[in-house]
């Protein structure tokens, strides 16, 4: 009998257990991711030592467990942290590593090159976990027997670097361990913000002269994604990026520095390379009760322990990375759509890493040198991008299924989230429409909108909001045309993009891609075709210019304008302008994506799979080509999604440049369309 | 000048029994290695240069925590060697190995004191400051050391490095083996504790060598047939087994005779019960006597012939 | 022959005054080395623990005092009485050589404090032990042997400065009881002195038995080590008596003595040339003549001390006519001495060579200060000793 069948364990929770088990309500202190929780408490077990093992050759070994017919669909065990009592108990300094053990085994498809020799009794299971064998290091009684942690480091290294992939140095796999700085921390008890940092800098100085050099600190660098201008490093938020949001930067410190880290971020006289202005704390906070000032250019506020917070520095955290990139766009979840404080504390449905297995933002985003991998569709500037094939490979389907084959060849053509996150804002409303022309009268009331969202703010404007919205898609080659500050628009243009998705159904690695789409009301200057920054915040209390002071858009745009160096002719128009804002977050765990036939409508009907298939075996076609997202099961949990029920349109292939659904008609490349024969 | 012939003869008696006795005496040197030491086996082809075991020797020895470079690959640029700051070092060296890829592979060697079996530097020092311990450990003694250096001169691994900016109470700084951790049941020396990979495996050096020959035997072809340390300097409780000869990674060729041995032996067939300065003093003796007698006809004894000496 | 006596001669010479520089200079790098430590003022590294003040300060001192053991021998044991004017410089030599020893190696351990100890923890096995051993007791001796010329000035006429003119008596008495009874052991001291200085001359070539790997094969020899040194400091006891007779006397105007010096080389002929022989034979036998011409700092060195130091003054000596010439005399002694003083600065120091970790080594400025302000001081001491004591042949009033 197959030992490895025997061993399912009730480890992968169904999602849908966990749909009904966790009421919105949870208090965030009890909140648990539960894949993690159960991968922490697995790996807290210790199971007996065993000594004695059965020699035989590797082939040999390879050969016998291949004739038992062991596959992928019998690993049960998708993921383990690899840590040990055994291991902590010499020392601490690295956190657990992740392993994702069902990928290993699809990629290698070799057992045996780990589990290298079985117990000696016969009865025992055939892969044993490391730590039967391997325990605790140098064993007088089995002097050539190697550690646990000696073991995992082994392994995983020769093999990392025999295979020349994966990582092979400690941070690779490894969070290190932020020591204890109660002791280390010198502060008085009511230290100010500088004290702060010179007192991190006093060890940290390395640090500190990367900090200053990154797109974190000086709100600019380099732009390789965006189309004219891959080579330059000058542009960012602090320079030529625009949004339909708010619009610029520029003459605006003080309020939008709020999410500086950096202190006293006024206007342009602000000096870069002062190390001493870097808010460390506010990225390296544990406690959670840091806060920035929101109007005092990134100066924290008054009541805040900065000693205390000092002493409990740690790892960024989604935390701090959401206290300034939830809030983008002015409140929770108004910029991105697909980040809201909803991750803080997320279900397993709402987003699988960090809700299922507690991913921090920099396990993906990784770091270096204070420079954050990631490139966003919304500002020019990227230090590193970051994807989901860093981690789950050009083939991510492995479970042992049918569909794996079809789905991996998939990911030729789409991005992981066109089928992993079908809808956005899903647990959060985000603004998706925003008209400035409206802004300006005090009187107007706003109204509620069916999410309980208001619809107008005077300094701001008319908006909408939009939750669990279906994208819109998009071939996408990574790049972006942009439209930076100070460059000509087409005036005439219906629609202004001031981002464009750049990419081509012709294009190999052009990809469909979801976005959501922010469409805008803002204005350009009639004379000279560029976009209009204007002057919204009040620099002080004898500020005759700012919009949300004066509410004249005439003098708004001048002095906006003159700031930015910028010629303004003084007649402006308002314009509809539109950005792409790729989605990337709220990854719903694998069985809850798309299914097959909520895109290809041929899949509808009675024939599915078996149009090319033959069915000897007696498998449910149908049922494979149907499992997928269960909106009506969504809308029951309250979200918005009625219209998507029953939908087999989801992507719009004709307007993607197919003919038609690609079954059909044939895919971009493939031009032979499948048939219609015979139906056994 | 006063001798009497009754003296002389006293002497010389004492020093012709000396003589007979202390050659032979002198001649078969001993070992003075412990039966059964621990030691602690260094497989080079494990180790991935992570320097974790110089964090943890300068955790456990209370040394200064060492230089960590932004990245390892900056730190490894220059070959260091053990100091007063550090017991323990691991250089990286390219010794032409390529991988499939063209790039050079880097063996990663650490270095401390290999606790000799017959130790240069015990047999040395001048006033026995360094011990060779029970355990295998060569342990520094700083009340009894006067700073001679003398053992820096002797170690062929030159190893014992000196607090030579301390003007008053300097010491001589080498790997301890962790000796007091190692000599508590159950107790590891700091650096193999905290290897992540196992190259240093510590244990008794009867196991480990046994140990140390299965790998050789089982892997043909990866290893060098040789375990340094087995054999070298008379042998050392630290053991080293490499994919790449031992000189390439600053191990020093040595002859496998224990380095004392030569010096001890001459020290002792001349020295011991003081045979020879004895001997020498009663040769000088009867010639200044006889000289004297010689002489006395024509000069008669004088507090002259003494003043002037 | 004249009486051995004080010379009440001027003190304050020009070259006086240089030695005092040296000697303030000197102070200033020994406080240096007592508040920065050794490695704020040597260059001295783990793989080079000993640099200049072993080599020049312990290992040549000790050789080129070696005309204090050698005389005495000679004359005292050997009889040949007609040898005595000159044993009381190379005694004050010794003296002086051996005291200044004593303060480089202060100098040079780290633990000066601490030298005492050695006399409580032995370490047999040790050449080091066995060597500071022998120094300290024959240190003893020959302050013992130096007594009697002190009491010879003092006895009877001890005239303290002040308030201590009150011990006078006290320190009188001493000189009588201490003289009379040297004068009886003094046989004894005599032969320790020279079997002391055989161990550790010889010993002192064994300490680098110990390092076959680091000192360079031209002078690492397994056996020999011990008679190749002992040899040399026989051959060049006479030559350095030669050598700072001919200095004193000229430097003092005194007698050149070349009746005493003339037959006293003849001795080394025989002593240098066994030294030779050894020295060459060892380099055949152990066939490290292929490193010759090397053409190394290490094998230029050897060729050097071998050629200059040993083979050419040897060839000297054999002609009667150079023997007989002060000049060519003191020629001679100079090379042989500086054969020496080069074998000792060879093994310690160019020959030395760790193969691991050799940073290269070269005397600092600091290290330099120090050995010559201990020089200095040693020139300075004895000329006030000549000054002040009977230990130089005042002839001078005769033979003008
Ligand atoms: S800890 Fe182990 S692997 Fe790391 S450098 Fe030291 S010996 Fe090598
Ligand atoms: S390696 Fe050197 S210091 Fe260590 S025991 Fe051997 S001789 Fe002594
Ligand atoms: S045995 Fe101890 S002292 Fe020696 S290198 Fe290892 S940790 Fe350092």
């Amino acid at each position: 009998m197959i030992k490895l069948i025997k061993r399912i364990r009730v480890f992968v929770v169904m999602a849908g257990v966990l749909f009904i088990a966790t009421s919105p309500g949870r208090a965030a202190n009890t909140w648990t991711a539960p894949d993690q929780e159960a991968a922490k408490e697995r790996a807290k077990e210790t199971v007996p030592f065993v000594s004695a093992y059965k020699n035989e050759g590797h082939t040999e070994r390879k050969m016998r467990l291949l004739d038992q017919g062991l596959s992928l669909s019998d690993i049960h065990d998708v993921y383990f942290l690899l840590d040990s009592p055994i291991i902590k108990n010499r020392e601490d300094h690295y956190g657990p590593v992740r392993f994702a053990h069902k990928r290993h085994a699809a990629l290698i498809q070799d057992c045996t090159r780990c589990h290298h020799y079985r117990p000696k009794d016969e009865a025992a299971l055939e892969t044993t976990r490391c730590s039967a064998c391997h325990q605790d290091a140098f064993n007088s009684e089995h002097p050539e027997r190697i550690g646990l942690k000696a073991a995992y480091h082994q392994q995983c290294m020769e093999c990392h670097k025999a295979e020349a992939k994966g990582p092979t140095t400690c941070t690779g796999c490894h969070l290190k361990n932020v020591p204890d700085h109660t002791q280390l921390v010198n502060l008085p008890d009511n230290a100010d913000p500088f004290q702060v940092t010179a007192e991190c800098l006093r060890c940290h100085e390395t640090q500190g002269k990367d900090m200053i050099k990154t797109a974190h600190w000086l709100w600019k660098g380099p732009s390789p994604y965006t189309t004219g201008h891959s080579k330059e490093i000058l542009h960012g938020k602090a320079a030529t990026a625009l949004n339909n949001y708010c619009i610029n930067v520029i003459s605006n410190e003080p309020r939008c520095t709020s999410c500086h880290a950096g202190y006293g971020w006024k206007d342009a006289s602000f000096d870069f390379t002062d190390m001493s202005k870097i808010d460390c704390l506010v990225c390296h906070d544990t406690t959670g009760t840091y806060k920035k000032e929101p109007t005092a250019a990134g100066m924290p506020a008054k009541d805040v322990d900065l000693k205390m917070v000092a002493t409990k520095v740690g790892h960024a955290s989604r935390a701090t990375c959401g206290a300034c990139h939830f809030n983008g766009g002015g409140g929770d979840a108004i910029k991105h759509a697909d980040m809201s404080r909803q991750l803080l504390t997320p279900e397993r449905s709402c987003d699988v890493h960090m809700g299922g297995y507690d991913f921090s933002c920099t396990e993906c985003h990784k770091t270096r040198n204070h420079r954050i991998a990631g490139r966003s569709t919304s500002v020019p500037v990227a230090e590193g991008k970051v994807s989901c094939q860093d981690c789950h490979g050009e083939n991510p389907h492995y479970s042992g299924g049918l569909l794996d084959h079809h789905l991996d060849n998939h990911c030729k053509t789409l991005e992981c989230n066109v089928c992993h996150s079908p809808v956005f804002a899903k647990c959060k409303p985000t603004k998706t429409y925003w008209d400035w022309s409206q802004a300006g009268d005090k009187d107007r009331k706003p109204q509620m909108d069916k999410y309980g969202k208001p619809d107008y703010n005077w300094k701001k404007g008319f908006f909408k909001w939009e939750e669990s919205a279906m994208p819109d898609y998009r071939w996408y080659s990574g790049y972006m045309h942009r439209v930076l500050l100070g460059d000509k628009v087409d005036i005439n243009a219906e629609v202004i993009n001031l981002t464009t998705p750049v990419g081509s159904i012709k294009d190999p690695s052009s990809k469909i891609t979801p976005f959501k789409i922010m469409k805008g009301i803002q204005a350009v200057d009639a004379d000279h075709d560029i976009v209009l920054v204007p002057h919204l915040f009040p620099r002080d209390k004898k500020d005759k210019t700012a919009f949300w002071k004066n509410r004249d858009w005439n003098k708004a745009f001048k002095d906006g304008m003159s700031v930015a160096g910028l010629p303004y002719s003084g007649s402006y128009k308002w314009k509809k302008t539109w950005m792409y804002w790729r989605l990337e977050h709220e990854v719903m765990p694998a069985d809850m994506a798309l299914s097959c036939a909520q895109c290809h409508e041929s899949l509808k009907g009675e024939t599915t799979c078996n149009r090319c298939h033959q069915d000897n075996r007696n498998v449910d076609f149908k049922k494979i080509a149907h499992k997928g997202t269960d909106f009506s099961y969504m809308k029951s949990r309250g979200r918005d999604v009625e219209h998507l029920i029953n939908k087999t349109d989801y992507i719009n292939f004709k307007a993607l440049g197919y003919e038609g659904d690609p079954i059909i008609y044939g895919g971009r490349f493939k031009q032979l369309p499948m048939g219609y024969g015979s139906t056994p | 000048m006063q001798l009497s012939r009754r003296h002389f003869f006293k002497i010389m008696g004492v020093a012709t029994a000396t003589a007979t006795v202390a050659p032979a005496a002198a001649d078969t040197w001993q070992s003075k290695s412990p039966p059964d030491p621990f030691g602690c086996l260094v497989d080079l082809t494990r180790c991935v240069g992570c320097r974790k075991c110089e964090e943890a020797c300068a955790e456990v020895n209370h040394l200064p925590t060492p230089e960590r470079a932004a990245c390892q690959c900056t730190i490894f640029e220059k070959k260091r060697r053990p100091d007063d700051k550090a017991y323990t070092v691991v250089n990286r060296y390219f010794t032409g190995t390529v991988d499939e890829n063209d790039t050079p592979v880097p063996t990663f060697a650490k270095v401390q004191c290999m606790h000799c079996q017959d130790p240069a530097c015990v047999s040395a020092c001048i006033v026995g400051a360094l011990t060779k311990d029970e355990t295998g450990a060569v342990r520094y003694n700083v009340d009894k050391c006067i700073g001679c250096r003398y053992c820096m001169v002797a170690c062929p691994f030159e190893i014992p490095a000196y607090e030579y900016f301390d003007p008053v109470t300097p010491r001589v700084m080498k790997c301890t083996f962790c000796y007091d951790r190692i000599s508590k049941d159950g107790g590891l020396p700091g650096c193999a504790t905290i290897c992540p990979t196992e190259a240093l495996t510590f244990g008794k050096r009867n196991t480990l060598l046994n140990m140390a020959q299965k790998r050789l035997t089982q892997n043909p072809g990866k290893y060098i047939d040789h375990i340094y340390g087995e054999k070298e300097a008379g042998g050392t409780s630290w053991l080293y087994i490499s994919a790449v000869p031992f000189e390439t990674v600053n191990l020093p060729v040595l002859p496998d005779k224990p380095m004392p041995k030569l010096s001890e032996n001459i020290q002792h067939s001349l020295f011991s019960y003081l045979w020879s300065p004895i001997a020498l003093f009663s040769l000088l003796g009867a010639i200044m006597f006889g000289t004297h007698k010689a002489q006395k006809p024509k000069e008669t004894p004088s507090q002259k012939g003494g003043r002037n000496a | 022959m004249h009486k051995p006596m004080a010379l009440r001669k001027p003190f304050w010479t020009p070259g006086v005054l240089v030695m005092v520089a040296f000697m303030v200079a000197g102070a200033v790098a020994i406080l240096a080395r007592f508040t920065g430590g050794i490695g704020y003022v040597a260059n001295l590294s783990t793989a080079r623990p000993w640099g200049l003040w072993v080599g020049v300060d312990v290992a040549t001192g000790v050789a080129l005092a070696a005309g204090g053991f050698t005389t005495a021998a000679v004359a005292h044991i050997f009889g040949r009485h007609a040898y005595e004017p000159v044993t009381r410089p190379a005694l004050l030599t010794a003296v002086l050589g051996y005291t200044f020893v004593v303060l480089g190696l202060i100098v040079d351990i780290g633990r000066s404090w601490a030298i005492w100890k050695p006399m409580f923890n032995w370490n047999t096995n040790s050449v080091l032990f066995e060597v500071a051993m022998c120094v300290m007791c024959y240190l003893n001796v020959l302050y013992l042997e130096f007594f009697p010329i002190v009491a010879e000035q003092f006895k009877g006429n001890v005239n303290l400065p002040g308030p201590l003119a009150l011990l006078n008596g006290l320190v009188d008495d001493i000189l009588h009881i201490g003289d009379a009874i040297i004068d009886k052991i003094m046989w004894a001291l005599i032969i320790l002195g020279v079997v002391l200085s055989c161990m550790h001359q010889s010993s002192l070539g064994s300490l680098m038995l110990i390092a076959p790997t680091k000192l360079h094969p031209l002078w690492y020899t397994p056996i020999l080590p011990p008679l190749l040194f002992l040899t040399s400091a026989f051959a060049v006891g006479y030559p350095m008596v030669v050598f700072e007779t001919t200095i004193a006397t000229s430097s003092f105007k005194l007698d050149s003595e070349m009746n005493i010096l003339t037959p006293l080389t003849r001795i080394t002929i025989f002593l240098l040339g066994f030294y030779m022989v050894l020295k060459i034979g060892d380099m055949a036998v152990r066939g490290t003549w292929i490193y010759l011409l090397d053409g190394t700092a290490q094998s230029n060195a050897f060729v050097a001390e071998l050629v200059l130091g040993v083979i050419l003054p040897w060839l000297m000596l054999l002609s009667s006519q150079i023997r007989a010439s002060r000049k060519g005399l003191f020629i001679a002694a100079t090379l042989i001495v500086a054969g020496v003083v080069l074998n000792r600065i060879n093994v310690f120091i160019v020959g030395f060579k760790p193969p691991l970790s050799d940073p290269g080594y070269f005397p600092s400025i600091g290290e330099m200060m120090v050995t010559f302000g201990l020089i200095a001081t040693l020139m300075f001491i004895y000329k006030i000793a000549v000054t002040y004591l009977p230990v130089l042949q005042a002839s001078q009033e005769v033979s003008r």
